[in-house]
Parts: structure tokens; C-alpha cells; sequence
């Protein structure tokens, strides 16, 4: 992994605004899907509403993105953004396994973490991207995924029955 | 006539068990074990030896195809409402007690229907086919991991044959709370298969879980022939990713069942559970509905608590009553009315497992929380409408049920209450209370303490006192409909 092993030497040129704290973000997810990056790299997102009550969930927008360095190559930039929605202590930002410490910080207060990553000459990977924090007090973390690389393949249909009272059910193997 | 029945059996490979000249009945009975009252017989080399579960304090009861008959101290627990078959008997459970009925020489243990179970029918000329069903589950730790993976039994759920061409379904039944099944068709030339199905139309466990386009979610053992009876072990895998989904129908199973017991309600209404891999459309209750993240960074499907959690609400809008605004929340002081419904959901997930730690896992790890040992507090000095923490209201319903805490002693002065009567203030008091006109209109802690207080007494006051007041500084004024605390 690209990442881990040329972090110290690299670091200067891969990791870009560790700590950049309120500024706008340098990738957005909406930039990942962009013409000139012709693997994909979908994001996953933490920011999406929907009603009724949801799970316990730390007080962040988490967001990531990722494009590619350049056309052909195997390295991404990968941008995590956090956008805190209440006060948190002892922030710590992480991408595949690296952290950076960011401390306390204020609602509305947007950090983010950058990293060029490689593929480590898989056809793809799933990149994770967390932020841990204390909340009262509380240990909480938030976690959100980005697939760079070649798209997964798609998977054939699994097959499907339907029992006597309609209910049609799918046949995992 | 028996006898001659178990001799014939003894020739059956599939029993697998010792046999003499003179046939001893646990010598032919599935892992050559048998119950007999609360006596266990064991056969061994063809004679048989005796456990008495009863000098125990257990009972006798058949378990599933893998274990046989053995000494339980839980017999319901492995039979489960619908009973099971085994040596051609049926074995209930009803008010805790194990109760065995041989059928008649033409007759046949076999699955009637939802409401019947398992029973004796004439068997014609049919053939069975069981087994036992599993499915592969990653428990939660008490740091917010998930464990490694271990088999765990996928009880109540629905079992199909299905042929393999036609996709026609042949057959169906149910599992009982070991895993144990039997389909008993007629015999067929056609190659077949067994789906188990997470789902379950009975009136004590109406649960289906399915993926986001409505389909439910199923898992098929290999094709083999349906001519001959069969034993068909299925272990639904992790690698398969339907796991996770019979993991989600197993908490909702817990929760039925609690719904029975505390509630009072025989007849829960039906959940729907809303769940695949890869689904990112958040984790939430809506209605009768709950849904469940199955993201790489973030998937619920092994995280008791958190399915457990959002059943809690189900609860709440079947069973209960809720106002709250809904949302995102973390535990940091909220809208009084979300704080009380969030930490219900909380307080349910942990009551219904017996133990007070909530967990969610997560790429990261996850984390957890232990609602008995935490102590969230308001603040003294504000009154009954501040926002509080969701994590106080799970901490002090918490508090009010339990009996012993980590050392064994309860670390609150309420020792002689359970989570039965915590619980049952929903559907006991807040469903159709007219609630007092102090705190936050809608569904609050305060209405939950009035109602706490109207159907426990005032005996318990110095002990909530204690938990809601001292420990944690919420200032209730002790003067609901219940009456006034001294």
C-alpha cells in the first residue's frame, strides 16, 4: 500500500490540509463521479435524512470523495470532510488506518483530511474513512467508505421464488 | 407395535444410533437420546444410562437433529411456540412444561400451520425431509466490536421445498427455537430444495425482513432428490450475505416475545424489517418499519442493539405512545419528547437482552455504552422542560428494572422492581393516559414517572428518588396522578 509505505517520506506531497479547519472542501463528493476519472470511485455518505427516529449517531456530516491523481494512474486523492453539528472533544480523523488528531472544535466547523492512496495493485479497494470523538464524555465514532478503482462487478441476479401466498423471496447460495 | 416401528428404524442410516437384538427406544431415537418425563435415556453400546434433569432443577426436552434429546433449563426456549418433531412425536412446550405425544402407527409428526404447529396427521405415503437450520452470526463485544463468527439457530422462521425446475413449493414449515424442521411431502422424481425464509406469519411472531426492492430475504440448501427421506442441515453464511438478515429476524423475535411478556399482547402487530448489504438509506423506525444500514462503513446487520433499538420504536408505536420530533440525535441534551423516545429505544434493546450494553460497530470499531454504569445528569437548577440526554432516560429506566448490577449487588436503591414493569408503562399508562400538563407537551420522562408511580405505588418512592433525582438531578416534582411522594 502506497500509502503506508511512503507516508513519511511522501508526506509533504501526499497529504494535503491535514488539519485545514473551516475551509472550503478541495473534493466533493459530487466531483468524484467527473468525466475525467474513468474508474469509479463511489462514495458513501452519512448526510442523508430520512424520517423517523434514527440510531444514536455522532454529531458530524461525514462526507468522502476521491479522484484519481491522474488519467491511468493507480493513486487517488482522497478527501474525508467532517462538519461538525454540535461541539466535539477530542477529534481524530482517520483514512484507511492513519490518524490525525484535530482536537476540540465548534458546531459548523468544517476539518478536512486528505491522502493519495494506491490501489496497491488490486483492481479495487474500498476506502475507509472514520471520525472518532468524545461526546459528554463518550467515546462515538462515524464511519464512510469510498470504492476506488475499477467498478465491482456486477452481480448476476439471485434467483427468486414465490411461496403459495405471494411472498417472493430471494435465494441466496 | 412400537417397538417393531424403532426396530425398523434401527435400520435407517440416517439415525445413526446403536441397536440390539432387543430394541431399547433412546437406541433408535435421534442421537440415541430420549426423554422419558423428566429422564434423559442415553444409549450407549445398546444399554441405556439415566440423567435425571429434575435433580437439576432442569427439564428433559428434544433439541434438534445435531443434539438430540438433553437436560435444558429452559425447555421453551429450544422448542419454541410451534413445537417440534422428533422419532415420529411431538414435543410442546406450553407454560414451561415439556409435554410429548407419540402419533398413531399411521400417522406422522408434521408442520399443520401457523397457528397449530406441529402435530400428528396421517402420513399416507409421504416422506420427510428435516433437518436443522442455522445461520452463521458475528456477536457484538462489549467494546463496540462485532466478535467472530458462530452458528447460532435460526429459530421461527419459514422453511419451504421447492422443486427446482417448476420452482413450485411443495411444502412448508417452521422452525422451531432450536432450528429443528420437517417437511413431509409426497415422494417425487423431481430434483428439489430447501429455502429457509426469513419470515414469519404466525400471530405471536408476524416478522419478515426483506431487501430494499421488497423482495424477502431467503437462503437455498443444494439441489438433491426428492424421492427418498432426507436430512437436510442448512447453515445460512455469512458469505452469502443473507446472514445478517435471519440475524435481524432472530432480535425481532426477542422483541415479539418481549412484547408478549410484558406488554400483555398475544397478537403483536407486524414488523417489517428493511435490510441488505451495501444499503446506505440510513438506520431508522418508520411506523411498523425498520430499517437498517448495510454499508461497508457502517452495517447494522449484527448489531443487536441498534436492530434492537429501532424496535424499541416499533414498540413505542404499537404498543406505546410517542411524540417525538424524530431526527438526529447523539445523547447530547435534546427536545424532551425525542430524549424520552430515544432512550426508551435504547432502555428496550438492553432490557429485552438482559444486559445493559448498548453497542453499534463500525469500520472504525464502533462504540458502546454500559446504561448501568454510565450517569448522565440534568441540571438541578432548570425545570421539567429543559432538554435532556437520551442517555439519562435509558440510565434511569435502566436503573428502575434492574435487580443486580456488574457485582452482583443492584447499585440503586430500587431492588424489588423488573424491566416488566418498566416496560409495560407504555402500553399500561402512556398509550391512552391523559398526561399531566407539566413538562414538555407529548410523551416525556415526567409522563413516564406519573405513569410509573399510578401503577407501582408510592413504596417505590424513595428508590426513584434516588435514581432520577439524586444520582441524576432531573427535578420530577413527585406529584403526579399517583399521588404525592413524602
Amino acid at each position: 500500500m502506497l500509502f503506508r509505505a511512503s507516508f513519511v517520506a511522501l508526506s509533504a506531497l501526499l497529504f494535503v490540509g491535514s488539519c485545514a479547519n473551516s475551509g472550503p472542501p478541495a473534493v466533493t463528493s459530487a466531483q468524484v463521479a467527473a468525466p475525467s476519472a474513468p474508474a469509479v470511485a463511489t462514495p458513501t455518505t452519512s448526510t442523508l435524512e430520512v424520517e423517523g427516529p434514527h440510531k444514536p449517531t455522532a454529531p458530524l456530516l461525514l462526507n468522502i470523495g476521491a479522484e484519481r491523481t491522474a488519467p491511468n494512474a493507480t493513486t487517488y486523492r482522497v478527501l474525508l470532510t467532517a462538519n461538525p453539528t454540535g461541539e466535539l472533544t477530542d477529534l481524530v480523523l482517520s483514512l484507511d488506518g492513519h490518524d490525525e488528531f484535530i482536537g476540540t472544535v465548534a458546531k459548523g466547523a468544517v476539518n478536512t483530511y486528505t491522502a493519495i492512496i494506491d490501489l496497491d495493485g488490486k483492481p479495487s479497494r474500498d476506502i475507509i474513512g472514520t471520525a472518532r470523538m468524545l461526546i459528554d464524555g463518550r467515546k462515538m465514532s462515524k464511519a464512510v467508505s469510498v470504492h476506488i478503482g475499477a467498478a465491482a462487478a456486477p452481480k448476476a441476479p439471485t434467483p427468486t421464488i414465490t411461496l403459495p401466498d405471494g411472498t417472493v423471496v430471494n435465494e441466496a447460495r | 407395535m412400537r417397538y417393531f416401528i424403532f426396530a425398523a428404524v434401527c435400520l435407517s442410516v440416517a439415525l445413526g444410533a446403536a441397536c440390539s437384538d432387543d430394541p431399547n427406544p433412546a437406541c433408535t431415537a435421534t442421537k440415541g437420546t430420549l426423554c422419558d418425563g423428566t429422564v434423559l435415556n442415553t444409549c450407549v453400546d445398546g444399554a441405556t444410562t439415566t440423567r435425571d434433569c429434575a435433580s437439576e432443577n432442569m427439564s428433559c426436552s428434544y433439541v434438534n437433529a445435531a443434539t438430540g434429546s438433553t437436560c435444558v433449563a429452559d425447555p421453551c426456549s429450544v422448542i419454541g411456540p410451534l413445537g417440534v418433531c422428533s422419532d415420529n412425536g411431538v414435543t410442546r412446550c406450553v407454560a414451561g412444561v415439556v409435554t410429548r405425544s407419540e402419533c398413531a402407527d399411521d400417522g406422522a409428526c408434521t408442520f399443520v400451520d401457523g397457528k397449530v404447529g406441529y402435530d400428528c396427521v396421517v402420513k399416507a405415503d409421504t416422506i420427510a425431509i428435516s433437518g436443522d437450520i442455522s445461520y452463521e452470526d458475528k456477536p457484538p463485544l462489549n467494546d463496540g466490536k462485532l466478535g467472530p463468527i458462530r452458528k447460532q439457530p435460526a429459530r421461527g422462521i419459514t422453511v419451504a421445498l421447492i422443486d427446482d425446475v417448476s420452482k413450485a413449493t411443495l411444502a412448508t414449515a417452521m422452525t422451531s427455537d432450536a432450528g429443528a424442521y420437517v417437511l413431509r411431502v409426497a415422494p417425487t422424481s423431481a430434483m428439489v430444495h430447501v429455502t429457509a425464509v426469513a419470515q414469519s406469519k404466525t400471530l405471536l411472531r408476524p416478522i419478515t425482513v426483506t431487501l430494499p426492492n421488497g423482495t424477502t430475504h431467503g437462503f437455498a440448501s443444494p439441489s438433491f432428490s426428492g424421492a427418498a427421506a432426507t436430512q437436510v442441515d442448512l447453515t445460512i453464511t455469512d458469505a452469502s450475505s443473507a446472514s445478517e438478515a435471519f440475524n435481524i429476524f432472530d432480535q425481532s423475535v426477542h422483541t415479539m416475545d418481549a412484547i408478549v411478556r410484558v406488554m400483555g399482547n398475544p397478537t403483536p402487530t407486524p414488523l417489517k424489517a428493511v435490510w441488505s448489504r451495501g444499503n446506505g438509506n440510513g438506520t431508522f423506525c418508520s411506523g411498523t418499519s425498520i430499517f437498517l444500514l448495510g454499508e461497508t462503513a457502517d452495517d447494522d446487520g449484527y448489531d443487536d442493539s441498534v436492530i434492537l433499538h429501532e424496535t424499541g420504536h416499533y414498540v413505542e408505536n404499537t404498543e406505546g405512545k410517542s411524540n417525538s420530533p424524530g431526527g438526529a440525535h447523539s445523547g447530547a441534551p435534546a427536545d424532551p419528547r425525542l430524549a424520552w423516545s430515544e432512550g426508551f429505544a435504547t432502555y428496550w434493546a438492553c432490557s429485552v437482552q438482559n444486559q445493559p450494553i448498548y453497542s453499534d460497530s463500525n469500520a472504525s470499531g464502533g462504540f458502546f455504552d454500559n446504561i448501568d454504569t454510565a450517569t448522565t445528569r440534568a441540571n438541578a437548577a432548570n425545570g421539567l422542560t429543559q432538554n435532556v440526554s437520551e442517555n439519562m432516560v435509558s440510565q434511569i429506566l435502566w436503573d428502575l428494572g434492574d435487580t443486580t448490577s456488574k457485582n452482583g449487588a443492584d447499585d440503586d436503591m430500587l431492588s424489588n422492581a423488573d424491566h416488566l414493569k418498566v416496560g409495560n408503562i407504555q402500553a399500561s399508562y402512556l398509550l391512552n393516559a391523559s398526561l399531566r400538563n407539566v413538562g414538555t407537551q407529548g410523551v416525556d420522562l415526567v409522563d413516564f414517572l406519573d405513569g410509573w408511580f399510578l401503577k407501582q405505588g408510592l413504596s417505590s418512592c424513595a428508590g426513584v428518588r434516588d435514581i432520577v433525582t439524586t444520582k441524576r438531578l432531573f427535578p420530577y416534582d413527585y406529584a403526579g396522578p399517583g399521588g404525592a411522594c413524602p
